[in-house]
């Protein structure tokens, strides 16, 4: 469906991204993963044609969108990270226009338009102005606006940006609905780690390099623990706590037990490759440097931890 | 009120607007160009602001002839542009191109002698002045210019054409002169528009700004809209192509356009009484075509602009020039000649002109049809500009 290889975008004297290598199968929702300022809209832009790359290629059905952009254009449907609709006019109009730019029949846009609304649960609104829905209900009209014409491919700009978690969460469920009952490929952009697991592959970028293309899944097992991490959860987290924890790692990572420590909070992330042996051996380690810790638990690794171990920094997810 | 308020909010004032510099620039440059288009629109005027270009044609070729040509060209309140033949000078004038024509009859120098030296009943020496009256300037300063042009020439140059010496002027003399003034006829026709109503008059002037600003207006903010609502990249992504949304919005605007050139011609026509002599097609052609000129300006603008505000000042500097070297504040004919090559390039004069041949000279199509076509083709180039100028701009 879509084959990138060796993206790179230059504007001026800036690189933006470099080196992204990935390929996306038909009916697959790939996430595009990378903290603010990653280069995640970027590569965005080169996918909707907006931004040539430099070097590079990217094959959209078949089409290289650098010399059949038109062609390209007509397989994908586009979700911006803003609305981007025309507040006064009604959620129907707006399907119509966006989707009527793809050169199908009016009676079959209209009909898909009122199809759309149905699935994006906003039938009642369909003769309603834009401006006068909620920010979850605009966003829902864009996705609706977007899957008019019917297309293979579906390129979410932050979808979810500015929406609150339980907003999120339904547009995500939604999103899933779609990509399952018609078998639309996604590529979707978020900074929001906790959307990776929606995800049948994760685009991973920090400062414009590709760190990693692979499932959730294989990104968690191929950490130290295969996928589980020893938590321990500390009193407190201050200056002293702090500062004993990095006696510990250091320690802990001489003598091979850990191979590295998450000290983002009072519960601290451990992660090993023999958690068996590793659980029997930190309390003593602790002990050794003062430490004491209320609670020692095994966890299911995330992919922030992923992130961290892959990147060797830590996440941010404010815009 | 705080100081320390008004400062802030100065500062932050003055850091909006320099942060964007088509604005600043526009609001820098914009009183440049525009004093520029009016320092050059009236260079060549004379204090007196009431100045009417003139070609002179001298059938006679006398002596008394040449004096009296000297005597227009010494005029404050004539500017002697060409002197040439008749058939030349009525095209000219036809044209647009001179407010007045003066001809001095064959026989002049003659029939002046012949008058005040033997007999009273003799043919007089004639003088013919036609004066365009579709101007207001032209009007007023007929009179100035007899007045000026003729008691300096009875004063003169016909006693000395006469034999009399300077010596000999005495004041005896003058009275004798100033009783006998009538040597020369003086016959005064006022072309075009002689018992027109106000409102006929005023038409030519009016009409082409406000339709022309109605059409800048108009499409000036159509792109940009687009681009400030943050709806032209998400359209930018369909196969539509950027030569389609400019056409498509522009058909939009022709529409209201045809519009606006109806109702302006029908309310003018039954509830002003505005007779289009040159035909009404005609007429609506050439509204039509000046606010089409005004659509193509204002869409070319909002293919560069990216704000709102960038539009807007554009606009206004841009109607404030048009208006200046357009002919609606002063006739082109008394600009300097490279002024008025600049106000023949821009698309105003040609609707004035179109438009006042209509009205108020009634000439015949053919007379209109060249500002008409100037109007469409430089309105069509503003939209091959504007499609260039979109197809290059980063969106």
């Amino acid at each position: 469906m879509i084959a990138v290889r060796n993206l790179s975008v230059v504007r001026g004297k800036k690189t933006l991204v470099q080196g992204i290598d990935f390929t996306v199968e038909r009916g697959e929702i790939v996430g595009i993963l990378g903290p603010s300022g990653a280069g995640k809209t970027t590569i965005i832009k080169v996918l909707t044609t907006e931004y040539p790359c430099s070097p590079g290629q990217v094959i959209i059905g078949g089409h290289d969108v650098a010399t059949q952009a038109r062609s390209a254009k007509q397989i994908f449907g586009y979700v911006p990270q803003e609305h981007q609709l025309y507040e006064d006019l009604t959620f129907l109009q707006n399907v119509m226009y966006f989707g009527g730019q793809y050169g199908l029949d009016q009676a079959y846009l209209l009909e898909r338009a009122q199809r759309m609304a149905m699935i994006v649960e906003l039938g009642e609104k369909l003769n309603e102005k834009v401006g006068r829905l909620s920010g979850g209900q605009k966003k829902r009209v864009s996705v609706a606006t977007a899957l008019a014409h019917d297309p293979e491919l579906v390129i979410l700009d932050e979808p979810t940006s500015g929406l609150d978690p339980a907003t999120r969460r339904a547009l995500w469920k939604f999103l899933k609905s779609v990509n399952q009952s018609y078998n639309v490929t996604m590529i979707v952009t978020t900074h929001f780690l906790d959307e990776a697991e929606f995800c049948d592959e994760l685009l991973i970028i920090n400062r414009g390099r590709m760190v990693t293309y692979d499932s959730p899944r294989n990104l968690k097992m191929r950490m130290p623990g295969e996928g589980k991490a020893i938590e321990l959860e500390m009193f407190t987290l201050d200056d002293y706590v702090s500062a004993k924890l990095s006696q510990f790692e250091s320690k802990a990572k001489k003598d091979k037990v850990v191979e590295m420590v998450d000290r983002s909070g009072y519960r601290v992330k451990v992660f090993c490759k023999d958690i068996p042996a590793a659980t029997a051996k930190i309390p003593h380690l602790l002990a050794e440097v003062g430490l004491g810790f209320k609670a020692m638990n095994i966890v299911d690794t995330s992919v922030e931890d992923a992130f961290i171990y892959l990147t060797g920094e830590r996440y941010k997810e404010e815009e | 009120m705080g100081t320390r308020e008004i400062k802030r909010v100065f500062k932050n004032e003055f850091d909006v607007i320099s942060s964007d510099r088509k604005t600043f620039a526009v609001f820098l440059l914009g009183p440049i160009i525009v004093m520029a288009a009016f320092g050059a629109a009236t260079m060549q005027t004379r204090p007196q602001l009431i100045t009417m270009s003139v070609a002179i044609v001298d059938e006679d070729r006398s002596p008394l002839s040449n004096n009296l040509v000297a005597r227009f060209e010494q005029s404050e309140y004539v500017i002697v542009k060409y002197k040439t033949d008749r058939a030349t000078a009525e095209q000219l004038f036809q044209e647009g191109k001179i407010d007045a024509i003066v001809i001095i009859e064959r026989g002049f120098d003659n029939k002046a002698r012949t008058f005040y030296l033997y007999s009273s009943e003799s043919e007089k020496a004639r003088l013919d002045l036609i004066v365009d009256n579709s101007y207001f300037i032209a009007p007023v300063a007929v009179p100035l210019t007899l007045q000026t042009v003729m008691i300096d020439f009875y004063l003169k140059d016909l006693p000395k054409a006469l034999g009399f010496q300077s010596e000999q002027i005495t004041a005896e003399v003058v009275q004798q002169l100033v009783s006998r003034l009538q040597v020369v006829y003086v016959d005064v026709n006022l072309a075009y528009g002689k018992d027109l109503p106000f409102f006929t008059m005023v038409f030519p002037l009016m009409t082409p700004i406000v339709l022309f600003t109605f059409g800048l207006f108009m499409s000036g903010l159509s792109i940009v809209g687009e681009r400030v609502r943050g709806t032209l990249p998400r359209l930018l992504k369909t196969p539509i192509r950027r030569s389609e949304i400019v056409l498509g919005k522009l058909l939009v605007y022709l529409g209201i356009a045809i519009w606006d050139s109806l109702v302006v011609l029908l309310l003018s026509a039954f509830l002003f009484g505005l007779t289009p002599k040159g035909g009404a097609l005609l007429m609506f052609l050439a509204l039509f075509l000046t606010t089409y000129t005004g659509c193509t300006w204002g869409m070319f603008y909002s293919t560069f602009s990216k704000t709102e505000r960038q539009v807007t000042d554009l606009k206004s500097y841009t109607t404030l020039v048009l208006m200046i070297l357009g002919g609606v504040v002063f006739p082109l004919s008394i600009m300097p000649e490279p002024v008025q090559v600049m106000a023949y390039v821009l698309p105003l004069s040609h609707s004035v002109n179109a438009i006042r041949a209509a009205t108020v000279k009634g000439l015949s199509p053919e007379f209109i049809v060249g500002d008409l076509g100037y109007l469409f083709v430089f309105g069509t180039a503003l939209l091959g500009l504007a499609l260039i100028s979109f197809r290059y701009v980063k969106d």
